[in-house]
């Protein structure tokens, strides 16, 4: 899977994008976002305040809840400030 | 639809050349620029992007404003990377056989780019760097307009 970070997220994160093995388990944006954190400090504080965080697979923004599989590319950032 | 998310500059001018050279030429036609203010100690303003998600976004706008009114043209360019105050960010342009209808929709376009499309602004100030917050503003200037 390919997870790509932008803004303050991938300050933090220290990163743009990567690819990841996508373990059974992990079903959702919520349960990539908690197997993650659990990885080290950088996701951990990135994903603190779920609040803050907005999400998108495949490029469309999406829920907490959300399915996801091993061909997606799921995204990470904050509210949008465009325009 | 016309819409370009780059790093390269644009001229107005010749956005407006691309937007009349048609046979038939509209009756109406709203141009918004938005720039990068000029604040005390502002020495740049970053713009982070994801390019494919912000194209399909404003396309999403674009056809809920198409929906809404009856516009023919519309030209948007928004703009990511590094910018210097004064710089150009983001143009729409809406043509339309009635200014009514190419003025709302101008309008409606630029507030759901500002919360809605996949762009991030850093201010960077000779003293501190800041990620600019959306505001609560922004995102009561778009619950209006679905109430409308």
């Amino acid at each position: 899977m390919k997870l790509k970070y932008f803004a303050w997220v991938a300050e933090i994160i220290e990163k743009r994008e990567e690819e990841i093995e996508l373990p059974d388990h992990v079903k959702t944006i919520d349960d990539l976002m908690n197997w993650l954190s659990d990885k080290n400090d950088g996701y951990r504080i990135a994903f603190n305040d779920k609040k803050k965080i907005k999400y998108a697979i495949n490029q469309t923004l999406s829920k907490e809840y959300d399915s996801i599989s091993r061909n997606d590319e799921v995204a990470f950032f904050p509210p949008m400030t465009g325009g | 639809m016309h819409i370009e998310v780059k790093e390269d500059d644009f001229i107005i001018e010749n956005e407006i050349v691309a937007i009349e050279n048609i046979k038939d030429p509209d009756a109406a036609i709203s141009i918004f620029v938005g720039k990068v203010r000029k604040e005390k100690k502002l020495i740049k303003l970053f713009i982070d992007c994801y390019p494919e998600m912000a194209e399909n976004e404003i396309q999403k706008i674009v056809q809920n404003a198409s929906n809404r009114w009856k516009l023919n043209q519309v030209r948007i360019i928004h703009r990511y990377g590094s910018l210097d105050p004064g710089e150009n960010i983001v143009l729409v342009i809406t043509t339309s056989d009635h200014r009514g209808d190419c003025y709302s929709a101008n309008q409606f376009i630029m507030d759901f780019l500002k919360s809605e499309a996949a762009f991030w602004k850093k201010e960077i100030f000779l003293d501190k760097t800041k990620w600019v917050e959306q505001k609560v503003t922004d995102i009561s200037t778009m619950k209006d307009w679905q109430e409308d």
